[in-house]
């Protein structure tokens, strides 16, 4: 159904026409060389990379036995945890719903995804009650070859001690249970561990606690009953355990994972048999339908009629908050919801009572603006990861608020966009709350700081993970086109951008390339007034948002807008037929919720996230109009679109691509259009006169670095991440900006060094094998 | 008199003819290569830079190009 072009690594730079006759101005040939042709003349030599060759055999699995009937099974399995599957293939469904819960995807394009088994891919997997026979016997049944012994082997380690210890939070003291009391010990011989432990009384000879529990078979999903009942068996003897301070939990979580002493432990919470807790009368209401993946992604959470702690990725837009007041209406415990900013918590809040029977006094939300309490012994708090963690001084109203969200013993920690939060942050409100489940909700599972797997022992393992593809074929989500429109540089800007005297302002020149205003103007005209969208407009750089928005005389949002006029200017454009585009600055980037927009046009952006590109076409995804219409074939096949503005020849190329990256792993692909605006449209758009261009150039230069910088919000872990890649430093300087937030200003450069401009790792050992080749000789 | 000078043809997009440009002027003026600036796509230059200004060239464009870590 959909043209698929992948956006290839090519620019439409060309060096050709070396003529070296002697009468000289003679044009050879009038063929523009392909870059495959103009590599050719540094190879040189035929030297053949040992490394390839090594790579190449590595990966070489020609000896493994294909089974008879090969044809009829779904997936390839590779010594290596690789795993490929056919999604044309008739059990495609039932194999996903395995692959995605035993291993990681990889990347998963239209026909055929990859996965890595990892031993946190195989611990989520045991610990949403799959064993480890169950788990070889599927895949050996699933897979075309024989599975290899080296897989086999690796599944059997990575989850043999899975399920022996647990986690117990009772009466507000965290506990160490296992009915194998020599396990205890064995983690106890560990050196974070046995400092984290307290002595308790009314401990037995060797020190553990013993206790009797209940057998308890409440398991309600069938095919997970016999694990339920296992479980219960194993329940049935004595359960040893010891406290541990609530303080070390997380570094004793960490000590307990498949890398250090793999004894993963086990987090669930029985909720319906906790009698401690008071109840929360809360029901889904009966129009609040779970669509298929998210009874899935529930199911998971839920699978032995207790809840477990970890995350679940759902694409922006496909109804990620439903999820999590489920969830809470299924513990109906106290609930503790965290979301990242004001308007969030809002939004929150207004699901809760959208979805769910909650009464009005149960709920209450704490953010700066909005400080309230509610009565009653249990309920619902909305906040903000920073209204918890914040370590300065509080009003006395607040004080008591937090106090009494830090002796609580919450059922359910709901933890909104867990990608965004920094980990620091992270740790400090997973130990100042005391929760018995935890659930993280994210789009984006991808971090530019490779923190990512510390949410592992921080919330707990994946549970579920939806395919964004197979949302678009549901009609779940809107059918994104996504473009990467290129725009030359003109003659005078490139002239600027390449002086090493303006390396500071090299983004904003290459922001406010008049042939990209020109494209984007083109852009928005053109939705606005043929098929009349709506159209975001994003940048990063202040700048050139300010410059953009004023010349084409539209609204703009960015950090310092007042609360008020943000809502003034969201409303306008939800309601009003005259405003049909804003420029928002990478405020917008999250949980911005403007369901209207169909389209964006991106012409600026923050290096090379990944997470923001995701979250950007975010905003988009929410699935609007018929479902008949979306679908392949109906008269709006697709009815978003997403446009990248890149200029050709500078870093953006760079860091454009490596931005598109986790989309086409999602199976996205970008259309390369390198002929917009349409030369027809002449002088009907701005900066067509080489007098205007060049004003606009003296305003870019002459306007001061920290003008033509980017926008700095505090909670950014990417921006930070990043820095750190390109290796700069840079004093900083905080500002206060609308509601009380903060916001930083990293001036950039001032006592750096010149290096600073192209520091890319560059290592010629990790490029892709196809590429080692070039530049042999040179 | 006429002088008939050797030399080596470039042909390029615009902004690559700046770059040529820029690498020229940021050289000292004993290696300085170009001969003629011809328009905003051809440049006429010292015949032995040739091989210098295609790597140069590759080298600035691998630089901007990003190749996904395996």
């Amino acid at each position: 159904m959909n043209v698929h072009h992948q956006s290839s690594c090519s620019q439409n730079i060309y060096l050709s026409h070396f003529a070296h006759e002697e009468g000289c101005y003679v044009q050879q040939e009038d063929s523009r060389k392909g870059i495959s042709e103009d590599d050719d003349a540094y190879i040189g030599e035929d030297e053949y990379n040992d490394n390839g060759e090594k790579e190449a055999r590595t990966n070489d699995f020609s000896n493994l036995e294909l089974k008879q009937d090969h044809a009829n099974r779904p997936l390839w399995a590779c010594g290596n945890g690789r795993i490929f599957l056919e999604t044309f293939s008739p059990l495609y469904k039932q194999a996903y719903d395995f692959l995605i819960a035993i291993a990681e995807p990889v990347c998963r394009p239209e026909s055929m995804h990859e996965y890595n088994l990892t031993p946190h891919s195989l611990y989520a997997a045991v610990s949403v009650g799959l064993e480890t026979e169950t788990i070889i016997f599927v895949l050996n049944k699933l897979s075309k070859t024989k599975l290899p012994k080296e897989m086999i082997k690796f599944i059997h380690d990575s989850t043999a001690n899975y399920g022996k210890v647990k986690l117990v939070l009772k009466k507000n003291r965290y506990f160490i249970e296992s009915p194998f009391p020599e396990v205890l010990k064995t983690l106890l011989k560990d050196e974070v561990i046995s400092r984290a432990r307290m002595i308790s009384e009314g401990a037995t000879r060797d020190g553990f606690t013993i206790s009797k529990a209940a057998g308890e078979i409440e398991g309600t999903h069938d095919e997970l009953l016999n694990e339920a009942e296992l479980a219960a068996a194993a329940e049935e003897k004595a359960a040893h355990s010891f406290e541990i301070d609530p303080s070390q939990v997380e570094n004793v979580k960490q000590r307990c994972l498949p890398n250090a002493l793999n004894y993963p432990m086990l987090e669930e919470y029985d909720f319906r048999n906790d009698t401690v807790n008071p109840d929360l009368d809360m029901e889904l209401k009966p129009q609040a339908q779970p669509r298929p993946y998210q009874e899935k992604s529930l199911s998971k959470m839920f699978g032995n009629g207790r809840a477990r702690s970890g995350i679940i990725v759902l694409p922006c837009g496909a109804g990620k908050s439903l999820v999590g007041v489920s969830a809470a209406c299924r513990i109906k415990k106290s609930c503790l919801c965290l979301a990242t900013n004001a308007v969030s918590v809002d939004q929150w809040a207004f699901q809760f009572k959208l979805w769910s029977t909650i009464r009005d006094e149960q709920i209450c939300r704490f953010t700066s603006d909005s400080k309230e309490r509610f009565r009653g012994n249990a309920g619902v708090v909305v906040t903000t990861y920073n209204m918890v963690a914040f370590g300065g001084k509080r009003s006395e109203e607040s004080e008591k608020i937090i106090e009494e969200i830090r002796n609580r013993e919450w059922g359910l920690l709901l933890m909104d966009e867990v990608h965004v939060v920094p980990a620091h942050m992270f740790r400090k409100v997973i130990s100042l709350t005391k929760s018995h489940c935890k659930l993280g909700l994210t789009a984006t599972l991808v971090r530019e700081d490779e923190r990512i797997t510390d949410l592992n022992f921080l919330i707990g393992p994946k549970l579920y993970e939806a395919n964004w593809l197979d949302l678009v074929k549901g009609g779940f989500i809107a059918n994104v086109q996504c473009a990467e429109v290129w725009c030359p540089m003109t003659k005078e800007f490139f002239a600027e951008y390449l002086k090493k005297e303006n390396s500071k302002k090299r983004q904003a020149l290459y922001v406010m390339n008049p042939n990209k205003f020109r494209a984007c103007e083109f852009l928005i005209n053109y939705h606005e007034r043929e098929r009349g969208d709506k159209i975001i407009v994003f940048a990063d750089n202040l700048f050139a948002l300010t410059e953009y928005a004023m010349k084409l005389r539209k609204p703009m949002i960015y950090g310092a807008t007042s609360h008020i006029e943000r809502t003034k200017i969201l409303q306008a454009f939800k309601t009003s037929k005259d405003v049909n585009t804003i420029f928002l600055s990478k405020v917008g980037d999250n949980s911005i919720d403007i369901p209207e927009a169909n389209v964006i046009i991106q012409i600026s952006s923050h290096a090379g996230s990944r997470r923001q590109e995701a979250q950007r076409l975010g905003r988009i995804l929410r699935a609007k109009g018929k479902i008949q219409d979306r679908m392949a074939g109906g008269k709006e096949e697709y009815n978003a679109f997403f446009y990248s503005l890149v200029s050709t020849d500078t870093q953006e190329m760079y860091y454009s691509t490596k931005r598109q990256q986790f989309l086409i792993d999602q199976g996205y692909s970008f259309k390369v259009i390198t002929s917009l605006p349409p030369a027809d449209e002449g002088p009907r758009l701005s900066y067509h006169h080489l007098e205007d261009q060049l004003a606009l150039l003296g305003k870019v230069l002459s306007a001061g670095d920290d003008a033509v910088g980017l926008e700095q919000l505090e909670e950014d872990a990417d921006e930070i991440a990043l820095r750190h890649a390109r290796r700069s430093t840079g004093s900083m300087s905080a500002l206060s900006g609308a509601n009380g937030r903060v916001y930083m200003e990293y001036s950039t450069g001032r006592s750096k060094a010149q290096g600073q401009i192209k520091s890319k790792p560059r290592d010629p050992s990790k490029r892709h094998v196809l590429f080692k080749r070039r530049y042999g000789s040179n | 008199m006429v002088n008939a000078t050797k030399g080596v043809f470039i042909s390029c997009d615009i902004p690559m003819a700046q770059y040529i440009i820029n690498m020229n002027a940021s050289l000292p003026a004993s290696e300085k290569f170009i001969i003629h600036v011809l328009d905003n796509t051809h440049i006429f230059v010292q015949p032995h830079v040739e091989h210098m200004i295609r790597s140069q060239i590759a080298k600035f464009r691998e630089d901007n190009t990003y190749v996904k870590p395996s």
